[in-house]
């Protein structure tokens, strides 16, 4: 008993000590990669593609101004330095080295786009803010009418969004793209707190009404579709045995004859009969995907 | 002597069970470590002073779809909380308007939260690019969402699986309880 005693503490004692060890390994991580002589030859490797042949890099080159051109010449001394580190075995002199041509590449970079990005990305940005306000603005006016919402306090903002709208158009003819976001974003603040006040907390619903047998078919031809391709997703996703495939691909099948009755029946203009149909087939198949692992109701 | 016997082997729980978590951590099923899961190339020697995705991952509320993470649920709970701008010096303005479609064929009617949505994305990442703010003037159908169009733009991408049913598909059919 003693002896037992004894062994469970050691093997417990090192229990102990292995999750200790563990954690502390776990929790400790250094900073950043060791510098070995792989990981600074893989890095020369790459750094030497991007000043050599990245695309981006010889775009700098050829619209670069003066400013730019003495950054490309200290980028390739930095990058001669490095090599001739690599070539004596002085790792970590070469990684710091390189480390510098990245910073320096990557400054280079951002100075060069900035001009295009910004200008690129602030029209585009204007554009799109634009469209929402715009849109929104649109249904905001048919609510406040239809159901009498507005107030004394929504007109005068209702106006003001136009009004920051208006100044971003003149600041865009202008040419002043810093002053037609601030506009802009000022009407889309305002347009949303105003939305937000004749909408919050609603419930919107959307009716299954049909008008026309016909519609009632388009709608279920979407809904079988829809179910094909549940189908093909639950089979991929799930991977059912091959004994279970071999039944999904009979009631896929079964449904593939069916939706060719349904379509002929709608070519005859028999819609209620080809939505009947249609109906059985996406039965099927939802007996499919059930098989393939996935429940849905119906 | 006794106390001194249980105090050790509760010890010895006490460690065993910071072990388990240790290897539950290293072999998650779940939240696979970086280089196994088909995206990092495991030979890169930077790869161990990466975050494993059990680390972050394990601690925010399950999913039983996606990345297993209920990325909504971990907002509400405050376990996230995602910047409205890079600078952090924009708000963002949340509208709490459910969209409930009806036309649904067998499955329950699904609901569209504008508040679990609109707490990260400003209203121009769907309006107008993807939907018109205007009712009945967006045809979405499952066809359409897996197609890659409309909810099917983020979902199955970026945001859960069109897999997951019921997370959309969540609304009960009866009109009368929805109008209560």
């Amino acid at each position: 008993m003693k002896y037992i005693t004894h062994s469970l503490v050691i093997l417990l004692s090192f229990l102990i000590w292995a999750g200790t060890a563990h954690a502390v390994e776990k929790t400790s991580g250094q900073s950043r990669l060791p510098v070995t002589e792989s990981m600074v030859n893989q890095k020369f490797i790459f750094i030497g593609n991007l000043i050599k042949r990245s695309k981006t890099f010889k775009n700098i080159e050829a619209h670069g101004d003066e400013d730019v051109f003495e950054d490309i010449a200290n980028v390739k001394a930095l990058y001669k330095k490095a090599e001739l580190s690599v070539q004596q075995g002085d790792y970590e002199v070469a990684n710091n080295l390189l480390n510098e041509i990245v910073k320096l590449v990557t400054s280079i970079t951002r100075k060069e786009s900035k001009v295009t990005n910004d200008q690129t990305n602030s029209l585009r940005y204007y554009n799109e803010r634009k469209a929402t306000i715009i849109a929104l603005m649109k249904t905001f006016d048919e609510i406040t009418t239809n159901e009498q919402t507005a107030n004394e306090s929504l007109e005068p903002r209702r106006r003001m969004v136009d009004d920051f709208l208006n100044q971003a158009k003149s600041n865009i003819t202008n040419g002043e793209v810093d002053g037609a976001i601030v506009n802009v974003d000022k009407a889309y603040d305002v347009a949303i707190r105003i939305t937000i006040e004749v909408r919050d907390g609603i419930t919107l619903i959307r009716e299954l009404n049909f008008e026309t047998a016909k519609d009632e078919y388009l709608y279920e031809i979407d809904r079988n579709d829809s179910h094909y391709f549940l189908l093909d997703i639950t089979v991929k996703e799930k991977k059912p045995s091959a004994k279970m495939l071999l039944s999904i691909q009979k009631l896929r099948e079964e449904s593939d004859g069916m939706r060719a009755d349904a379509d002929n029946e709608a070519k005859s203009g028999n819609y209620e009969a080809a939505t009947d149909i249609l109906n059985k087939s996406t039965k099927n198949l939802i007996r499919a995907i059930r098989m393939g692992g996935n429940f849905i109701p119906g | 002597m006794k106390s001194g016997y249980w105090l050790f082997i509760l010890t010895i729980c006490l460690s065993g069970s910071g072990i388990a978590a240790s290897f539950a951590q290293e072999y998650d099923i779940l939240h696979p470590p970086l280089g196994t899961e088909g995206i990092y190339d495991p030979e890169n020697p930077g790869i161990e002073y990466l975050q494993q995705p059990s680390e972050a991952l394990s601690l925010l509320p399950s999913s039983p779809t996606g990345n297993y993470v209920d990325w909504v649920k971990a907002m509400d709970d405050s376990l996230i909380e995602p910047r409205a701008s890079i600078y952090g010096d924009q708000i963002m303005r949340a509208i709490s308007m459910d969209v409930i479609m009806q036309q649904t064929g067998s499955m329950p009617y699904v609901r569209f939260p504008h508040y679990d949505h609109s707490l990260i994305l400003s209203c121009t990442n769907c309006h107008t690019a993807i939907f018109l703010p205007k009712k009945d003037a967006n045809p979405v159908n499952m066809y359409t969402i897996l197609k890659g169009e409309f909810c099917g733009v983020c979902h199955g991408k970026v945001s859960f699986p069109l897999t997951d049913c019921f997370r959309c598909h969540s609304s009960v059919r009866d009109k009368r309880v929805l109008d209560e």
